[in-house]
């Protein structure tokens, strides 16, 4: 079993190649599997957190089972808030996190290190909720559709924390979907924008513009409001 | 999609420039040059105030989630109702398998 470490910055690969690998029940280096993955990854520096290496040591090593009873104790909750967001009720995001951790498990040999174990699942999240949305209503997204009389986004309007709450969510709800990831992911699942850019198939310089335009749409929503 | 309207000067290029990095500007990193026209910029400041707000509402939007404390062991009986491990090791398929 690998010793878990944590990093503020490193690469992948050297997180993955740093740690101390057991040996299976044939005497082989259950590392063999772990560095060859690590190879592929393109080096580029990356923010990992404790929980990253915590999940990613079990997952890089074929431990399904393990890396998704550390991972759902570790971002299940997190999953939770980011599914909350993009599908506005708490049945539903409870559903989605369980089935994101399902397919963590299911998928867990297809998990390459090209992000880490944290942005690869929160993309799985984002996925899922995608497919529960597109299979539903709009109207029947939300359980928040709660008083929207006030008007624009000022300070003053935003000091009783529940009425800003829900002015934010009914905003939210009213973004296309894509922009309302994009602000979920940035801003709630705190990813960076290099792996913003990477669940989305961007480079990094357009994460950042259109997480910026995204903000701007959710303002003039809440300014019409 | 549209582009959405930036609330700055749009006769300002600097403006455009602001609102066009403006994930980059919450977060403190932006050149000196910008940092300076949004010193001298109501509208700028307005916007770059009013979009970090947001920042840390969305983040409080979330709160009403409320995490399953048994959340961990729901998702574990998912995968293994019987209480036992059918496949505990998923060996890795070969690179380019």
């Amino acid at each position: 079993m690998g010793k878990m470490r944590g990093r503020s910055s490193s690469t992948v690969a050297e997180v993955w190649d740093d740690l101390e690998v057991g040996f299976d029940e044939e005497g082989e280096p259950e590392g063999e599997d772990l560095r060859r993955s690590s190879l592929a990854i393109s080096g580029e520096r990356v923010t990992l957190r404790a929980e990253d290496t915590a999940i990613g040591v079990p997952l890089m090593q074929g431990d399904a089972h393990q890396a998704v009873a550390v991972a759902a104790r570790l971002l299940g909750p997190s999953v939770g808030r980011l599914c909350f967001l993009l599908l506005g009720s708490q049945c539903e995001a409870d559903e989605a996190a369980q089935e994101t951790f399902l397919a963590v498990y299911h998928g867990a040999s297809s998990y390459r290190a090209e992000g880490s174990p944290r942005s690869w699942i929160f993309g799985i999240a984002r996925r899922i909720c995608a497919q529960r949305l597109s299979a539903r209503m709009r109207q029947s997204r939300r359980m928040f559709l709660l008083d929207r009389e006030s008007h624009g986004l000022d300070a003053s309007d935003l000091h009783d924390r529940a009425e800003r709450e829900a002015r934010i969510r009914a905003a939210l709800d009213e973004l296309p979907e894509n922009d309302r990831e994009l602000l979920a992911l940035r801003y709630d699942a705190e990813q960076s924008f290099r792996d913003i850019a990477l669940a989305l198939g961007i480079d990094e310089a357009a994460a950042r513009k259109r997480v910026g335009r995204a903000l701007i749409r959710l303002r003039e929503k809440l300014r019409a409001a | 999609m549209s582009q959405p309207r930036a609330a700055a000067d749009p006769r300002d290029p600097r403006c455009a420039e602001v609102a066009e990095q403006l994930a980059v500007a919450i977060d403190g990193v932006l050149p000196a040059r910008l940092d300076a026209h949004i010193d001298a910029c109501p509208l700028c400041t307005e916007l770059l105030r009013e979009a970090t707000l947001l920042g840390d509402a969305i983040r409080d939007a979330a709160d009403d989630y409320r995490h399953a404390s048994d959340f961990e062991a729901r998702v574990l009986a998912a995968i293994d109702p019987d209480g036992v491990e059918p496949t505990r090791r998923m060996r890795r398929p070969a690179r380019g398998a």
